[in-house]
């Protein structure tokens, strides 16, 4: 080979790999303009910022949290475990006590509706998208730290690509006036909360009426407190073995037939929107 | 050129192979090596940038939840927060709230707040204040508040009821804190009977506001009370009925059979039964529900003290309004 074909080939390797490197480029981008410093393991890709912005993300309890209504929740364990996904999480109340403060402060406030360690949070329906599609979880009650997707065996925590709770339920509290009678003896209070007139037994000089609160959601009776509306209301007695129903006692023969009654006590209304649940601070 | 190489040039067929590979103008390598070397060239430096971008992308993973979408460029700095999350409205420097539902009974719409903290303090040592007015309007019209209702279960969180039915679209909760909260017992009747009707209004007045008490009536049973502020300013109002004299009677408590309505007054007395915190409401009532000992002889009674305890709260200046973009649930 003549020193002359040798420099054609040597500025033919050379043309070719600029324009090689150009194309490529082009083509995958360059991360010659990304310095360690300013890769952040948290960056997304996909940005609509201006280049060189630094974004601050504030957060309550921890970086990956998800805030919920007045709730933050923290995943702190995720991985396969036989054939479910596990995903354990802490939830930390972020809300205030209730208030009243003036009476608060005079009596304590130990007296109330209390639940130790309640928190009215319940994140009940989940679905982990993976490349093999959404895997549906959900939680049988609140109070529940865990949610279990059922995958097969070999599955890797690399496969999650998303962990959306779908329904989630805020314990509110409740306070609302209502009636019910013998021809109308069932009504919807809230969603996903039913009341029932079970008996009206009217006896000369006094009426007994019994009520039943029925939910497709996990409601203890100490949350709720029924009582009648009215100056004939002698008493409400729960259901000694803490079952969902009261009975009521009207003293004269001028109880209405519309029979005026409040519910007092918690209730969980619906989430509106889905939130997402990010396990990447355990990754 | 010696006299040789012209003769084998001269009588050459142009089949023959080149003679001299230095003269190499037309074979593989005038054109093939040129062309090999820019093809690997090119490919080389195709693979290098793609592996230096693969690998850049895996120094910098897509997280979901909290954090969008942000550029490789954009530099995400996790702080502790001072303020509250988004869609949280201040009503002061330490609580913001979130409308999270409506819903109707009977005609009458009800609003759920979540409160949150801001960052800046701890929950634990912060109470969700008094809200003192509030209304919702929609329409030119206003929707005046109803009562307000609390509990420790809901970690602050607070329902509205207004009287009236509310479509969300376009309209505005107004609310205005408790500038503060004037709680005092005031004495009713200081010697009554065992057994009472008062069916004529009685106004008592607590830090300038006056509430009517319209009805009450008790005996060693049970009882039964109603009220209003005439002025429409919530209030809370509870009763008391002490049958002085019967204290010590069960067990060592010091406690005389009482008749107290059933909300918050109970807990001022540390006696048991279903507790809750009092609602704010600019018109109530209440059954009187049986406290203390349950057997008494009846001449153990020396007199009957027959007390209020009213709590009002001050308005402050500051105006807060949310909007309410929330589907209505029918009840």
């Amino acid at each position: 080979m003549s020193r002359r074909h040798i420099a054609i080939t040597s500025v033919s390797f050379v043309a070719c790999a600029l324009l090689g490197w150009l194309v490529g480029t082009a083509a995958f981008g360059s991360s010659t303009d990304q310095s360690p410093s300013d890769t952040s393991p948290n960056q997304t890709a996909g940005s609509e910022q201006p280049d060189g912005e630094q974004v601050v993300v504030p957060y309550f309890v921890d970086p990956y949290e998800t805030i919920v209504a007045t709730t933050a929740v923290v995943p702190k364990e995720a991985g396969p475990d036989d054939d479910s996904f596990d995903l354990r999480f802490e939830l930390v109340p972020l809300g205030p006590r209730a208030g009243f403060e003036a009476l608060v402060a005079e009596v304590g406030a130990d007296n109330f509706f209390v639940d130790d360690g309640f928190i009215p949070i319940y994140l009940k329906d989940w679905v982990m998208e993976t490349p093999v599609g959404p895997i549906e979880g959900s939680i049988s009650r609140p109070g529940i730290d865990v949610v279990r997707f059922p995958v097969e065996q070999g599955f890797s925590t690399t496969a999650v690509e998303d962990i959306i709770v779908t329904r989630y339920l805020v314990g509110m509290p409740l306070d609302a006036s209502f009636t019910l009678s013998v021809a109308q003896p069932t009504k919807d209070l809230y969603p996903g909360v039913s009341i029932s007139l079970r008996n009206r037994s009217d006896q000369d000089g006094a009426t007994i009426v019994q009520v039943e609160v029925s939910s497709d959601l996990p409601l203890k009776t100490s949350w709720l407190w029924i009582a009648g509306e009215g100056r004939g209301w002698r008493s409400s007695v729960r259901e000694a073995e803490g079952g969902p129903r009261w009975t009521l006692t009207w003293i004269g023969d001028d109880l209405p037939d519309e029979i005026p009654l409040s519910i007092t006590g918690l209730a969980w209304l619906d989430g509106v929107d889905p939130v997402h649940v990010s396990i990447e601070g355990l990754r | 050129m010696t006299n040789s190489d012209d003769l084998k040039r001269l009588i050459a067929s142009p089949y023959d192979s080149p003679s001299d590979p230095s003269d190499d103008s037309r074979s593989v390598y005038g054109w093939m090596m040129p062309l090999v070397a820019g093809i690997v060239g090119f490919m080389i430096a195709i693979a290098f940038v793609a592996f230096t971008s693969e690998d850049a992308s895996q120094t910098a993973p897509e997280i979901d939840g909290p954090i969008t979408s942000l550029g490789p460029e954009v530099a995400v700095v996790f702080e502790e927060a001072v303020g509250f999350p988004q869609d949280f409205t201040p009503i002061d420097d330490a609580v913001g709230v979130r409308p999270i539902a409506m819903f109707d009974i009977d005609g009458r719409t009800y609003v759920s707040l979540a409160p949150i903290v801001s960052g800046a303090e701890d929950p634990a040592a912060v109470s969700m204040r008094s809200i003192a007015d509030w209304y919702i309007e929609a329409g030119g019209e206003t929707i005046s508040g109803y009562n307000q209702t609390s509990n420790d279960l809901t970690s602050g969180g607070v329902q509205l009821g207004f009287d009236g039915t509310v479509m969300p679209l376009g309209s505005t909760l107004v609310l205005r804190q408790a500038a503060s909260v004037a709680s005092e017992r005031i004495t009713l009747i200081e010697n009554a009977p065992p057994e009472l009707l008062i069916d004529e209004p009685m106004t008592v007045e607590v830090g300038g506001v006056s509430i009517v008490i319209d009805r009450l009536f008790y005996n060693d049973v049970w009882g039964h009370v109603e009220w209003h502020s005439p002025e429409g300013v919530p209030a809370t109002v509870e009763v008391i009925v002490s049958f002085l004299g019967t204290e010590g009677i069960v067990n060592d408590t010091d406690l005389p059979l009482r008749m107290i309505s059933f909300n918050s007054a109970a807990v001022f007395f540390d006696v048991e039964g279903p507790f809750e915190v009092p609602a704010w409401n600019v018109v109530g009532q209440a059954t009187l529900d049986r406290h203390g000992p349950f057997r008494y002889d009846e001449s153990s009674v020396q007199s009957v003290l027959v007390e209020v305890v009213v709590s009002v709260a001050t308005a402050a200046e500051s105006v807060i309004e949310i909007p309410l973009d929330l589907p209505v649930d029918g009840g």
